[in-house]
């Protein structure tokens, strides 16, 4: 039995063009009745054929090619091509743990939970020390020149409550912790009840405290520093802060994420946030384009047509072709069928074997 | 698939006028930036789409991946002959690099004590029916690649996934075309083992004639 009669691919091939012989087709058929391989490939086969048929998927692709165009060949000195090496691929058993340098890091998932665990536990850090440090600084190293200390009972709350600012993201909220409880018991027992999330940051948080001052007795006196005549900024309710400006390349993956969870809301909104508030940005044009994929399929084919212009008017190539799909569907949505044939055209002309080539002609065939 | 996705004639005639992605390729091997940027501008849409068959849509490293196919194109330019048009000859770096990224994927999860994958994460929404099944058997084929060698893994990607004739795998790979055969068949039959191993995987992808 020769190899091809073990597994007839050509057969498979034949059959893919439409060109398989009856007796062919009556052999194929034999052959997969009993080939669970083979029936597997067939069947595998036309699985991802429709992946190939789908649209793109939405990644920066000016991004892509920006990160390669770093690593272009220099114009060569010489003409011996054959002495540059040739393309082996990669290695399976490359060190695959080291990114390459070009490339975006993009932490897992579990990593980048650790990551906003440490920053929460920083943030955490940052307060509960900040709070507990302006009340042990004077203690430890005395109070100011020429400014004598308050000594007030224990059970004397502090006349000088600065509010601090909410710690930022989920970091659980961290209560002040005023200096009188602070000198009652000791500063790991005095440390507010916390939800269960925050408990890691508190336990990093308790263990970086700097070197506090010895406990004194519940009863004992304390030294607190006098008040503090803080400047009118400092003691006036404090305004909210503005949250600091989010950068187009995280809205873009938060967009990118909320869309491929099915989100479609939420991806709007960030695409539409990267789009008003960066809208010069790498991430910009393939924001446009994805953000007028959403509007096309969320029935708002006017402002579709518009984000698709603008991808087009950009002169950027890397999804021009699904910008001009895109293009020429919201105006047959829209009922602009002059518009729609002359954007079907055009889009045949510049990319004759385009996926959406069936599309158009039945658009253009149409009437 | 269509002819029009994957056109049959891969290689080169000689008497044919170099195409525009020709051109460009040669002007890029060069040096010429702009024709490089146009180039991998021509190239990157069908790269992207070949790393997400390979790795699946929803794998943690797509993009970095695909970043690597492209910075690796750029990189065998110099040594790019014209044999076939660059489109393939960037797929078949793209098919490389995400098998082989796709292998690294097993091998660092295998260190770990849970076996979960990203992709099999990723959306948690039932599918129906025929749509799970399909998905199943791509996963299947996946996390096969990751686990024969190199040359069956390209040539079954190329086959399986990119719907390659022989021929074309020939071209691609830079193999005579019943080594390509030799290798199929030895993909083929891992994938055999691996369904006979397990009859209700057989039986829930329902393999049909």
């Amino acid at each position: 039995m020769s190899i091809a009669e073990l597994h007839p691919e050509d057969l498979l091939d034949r059959e893919e063009s439409g060109t398989l012989t009856p007796a062919e087709e009556d052999l194929l058929r034999a052959h997969l009745a009993h080939c669970a391989a083979c029936r597997m490939e067939r069947t595998l086969r036309a699985d991802f054929a429709a992946d190939l048929d789908a649209e793109l998927p939405l990644h920066d692709g000016a991004l892509f090619v920006t990160g390669a165009l770093k690593h272009a060949p220099a114009a060569p000195t010489t003409g011996d091509r054959e002495s540059r090496p040739s393309f082996e691929g990669p290695a399976a058993n490359d060190d695959a743990s080291a990114p390459h340098p070009a490339l975006p890091v993009k932490r897992p998932a579990r990593r980048r939970l650790a990551a906003l665990i440490l920053i929460a536990a920083t943030l955490t850090f940052a307060t509960g020390a900040a709070a507990r440090w302006s009340g042990v600084l004077p203690s430890v190293f005395g109070s100011p020149a020429g400014v004598e200390p308050v000594v007030v009972p224990a059970n004397v709350p502090s006349p000088v409550e600065v509010p601090r600012p909410a710690p930022h993201g989920n970091a659980a909220p961290v209560e002040s912790t005023p200096a009188v409880e602070a000198s009652a018991t000791p500063a790991e027992a005095v440390l507010p009840a916390t939800p269960k999330s925050a408990a890691t940051a508190h336990a990093v948080a308790v263990r970086a405290t700097p070197p506090k001052e010895p406990t004194p007795s519940p009863d004992a006196p304390v030294v607190v520093p006098p008040p503090v005549v803080a400047p009118a900024a400092t003691v006036a309710p404090q305004v909210a802060e503005p949250a600091p400006e989010r950068s187009p390349s995280s809205l873009f993956a938060d967009a990118t994420d909320a869309r491929r969870r099915g989100d479609r809301a939420a991806a709007m909104r960030l695409y539409g946030d990267l789009l008003n508030k960066h809208p010069n940005a790498a991430e910009a044009n393939a924001t446009r384009l994805a953000l007028g994929r959403l509007a096309l399929d969320s029935g708002d084919s006017g402002r579709a047509l518009g984000l698709f212009d603008q991808y087009l008017g950009s002169g950027e190539g890397t999804l021009r072709e699904e910008a001009m799909a895109g293009r020429a569907r919201a105006l047959q949505n829209l009922g602009r069928e002059t518009e729609e044939r002359a954007a079907w055209n055009t889009l045949l002309q510049s990319y004759p074997q385009t996926i959406h080539r069936e599309r158009a002609t039945a658009r253009l065939e149409h009437r | 698939m269509s002819d029009a996705d994957f056109p049959r004639s891969m290689a080169v005639e000689p008497e044919v006028a170099p195409s525009p992605a020709m051109q460009l390729a040669a002007q890029a091997a060069k040096g010429d930036v702009a024709a490089t940027r146009r180039l991998l501008e021509a190239v990157a849409p069908r790269m992207m789409r070949v790393v997400q068959m390979v790795l699946g849509g929803a794998h943690a490293d797509l993009d970095d991946v695909v970043q690597q196919s492209l910075i690796a194109l750029v990189q065998a330019l110099p040594s790019f002959r014209g044999e076939c048009e660059p489109v393939h000859y960037g797929t078949r770096i793209a098919v490389r690099t995400a098998v082989a990224a796709r292998k690294r994927t097993r091998l660092q999860w295998s260190r770990r004590d849970d076996e979960a994958e990203t992709e099999t994460l990723a959306d948690p929404r039932p599918l129906p029916l025929d749509a799970a099944r399909a998905e199943r058997r791509k996963m299947l084929l996946r996390d096969l690649l990751a686990d024969i060698p190199d040359e069956q893994a390209d040539s079954m990607a190329m086959r399986f996934m990119l719907g390659w004739s022989l021929e074309e795998v020939a071209v691609a790979t830079g193999a005579p075309v019943n080594t390509v055969r030799s290798r199929l068949r030895l993909a083929k039959e891992a994938l055999r083992r691996r369904i006979e191993a397990d009859p209700a995987l057989a039986d829930e992808l329902e393999v049909q004639s």
